[in-house]
């Protein structure tokens, strides 16, 4: 007989690449988060504290598959399936939740380059440009059910600006799931070439489906 | 369309020259009020309906007509109206469910909002 094998899990350890959101005072974070063999997280936010990027958050810890650490500073507590491909989960504060995505970030990321001699940001400072935003159509078994819905898509985009590995990170009913997905796979960004050694980088788009009654 | 006109030729007479009961003329009504939603004569059907539902309240079918009338009235505020009591006699009908498709298909403007974050 054959037992069923155990989900590989993502390899948490290194430096990340991330996108916080769903803070409506905050608004869309791009921080870079470190995950020591030691058990400690580090954030860095690089347009900020340019001498010392880096600040401690919890100790991490796993359980089954579920990685969780702590942000004390603004109480959230951030959790992330490592069943997943890439690194990324949802928030929870007191009264609020949100959601984190991150592309593996390059090694020496974590060592000192963070901040350039002048103090201006080196990595991740340039938006990703959307040049193609492709509108879902809406479903119209769920206009027929009167169905509202919200769906969040996080993804990776590569340097040519192709839209790559795309997670759920929420979808309230399943009717949107195709629309949401195929709207997202038409989409395209606008690459970039620097020289920094940044393959992908990690974003996230939320898809709300609303109906208004016209009568 | 034929087939409409002998339906209602025939319902007429049955209402007319027998002695249909309370329930059975009731049920007379809805289909003489189906029919002629199906001719396109939604303000004829509206009566037969109304009539139909005097007679016996509990007639969902009446009242699910009596909203596809509505219906193709473009007056879809009655269409629900009508449509909710339908629903509160039989909820389960197949014709009640395909009707409020069709009403909210044209009573449901549909908009999908967009935003990246990153």
């Amino acid at each position: 007989m054959q037992l069923p094998s155990e989900p590989e899990l993502l390899n948490h350890l290194g430096v990340w690449n991330c996108i916080l959101y769903g803070d409506p005072a905050l608004g869309d974070e791009r921080v870079i988060l470190h995950f020591g063999p030691d058990g400690s997280t580090r954030i860095a936010r690089p347009n900020e504290n340019t001498q010392r990027p880096w600040a401690p958050l919890s100790r991490w810890q796993l359980e089954a598959s579920q990685l969780k650490f702590i942000d004390s500073r603004v109480q959230r507590s951030y959790t992330a399936d490592l069943v997943r491909t890439t690194l990324g989960g949802g928030w929870e504060a007191p009264t609020l939740l949100g959601g984190w995505w991150c592309s593996e970030a390059p090694p020496e990321i974590a060592f000192n380059i963070l901040i350039s001699p002048a103090g201006e940001p080196t990595f991740m400072t340039q938006p990703l440009i959307p040049e193609v935003m492709a509108t879902p159509r809406y479903p119209r078994r769920a206009i027929q059910e009167a169905k509202e819905g919200r769906a969040v898509l996080c993804f990776q985009v590569d340097s040519s600006g192709r839209v790559k590995d795309p997670h759920f990170i929420e979808l309230t009913d399943q009717i949107f799931r195709g629309t949401s997905l195929d709207a997202l796979m038409l989409s395209q960004y606008k690459g970039w070439s620097d020289a920094q050694s940044v393959d992908n980088r990690p974003a996230c788009r939320s898809f709300v489906y609303q109906l208004t009654q016209i009568y | 369309m034929g087939d409409y006109e002998e339906g209602i030729r025939l319902t007429e007479l049955g209402l007319t020259r027998y002695q249909p009961s309370l329930n059975d003329r009731s049920v007379a009504q809805s289909n003489l009020c189906a029919a002629h939603a199906a001719r396109g004569e939604p303000v004829v059907a509206i009566e037969y309906c109304t009539e139909s539902i005097k007679l016996q309240e509990k007639n969902w079918r009446a009242y699910n007509n009596r909203a596809y009338s509505y219906y193709l009235l473009g007056q879809l505020s009655e269409a629900v109206f009508d449509l909710d009591i339908a629903t509160q006699i039989n909820s389960d009908a197949r014709q009640v469910i395909q009707l409020r498709g069709m009403i909210n298909e044209r009573g449901l403007r549909p908009r999908v909002i967009m935003e990246d974050h990153q």
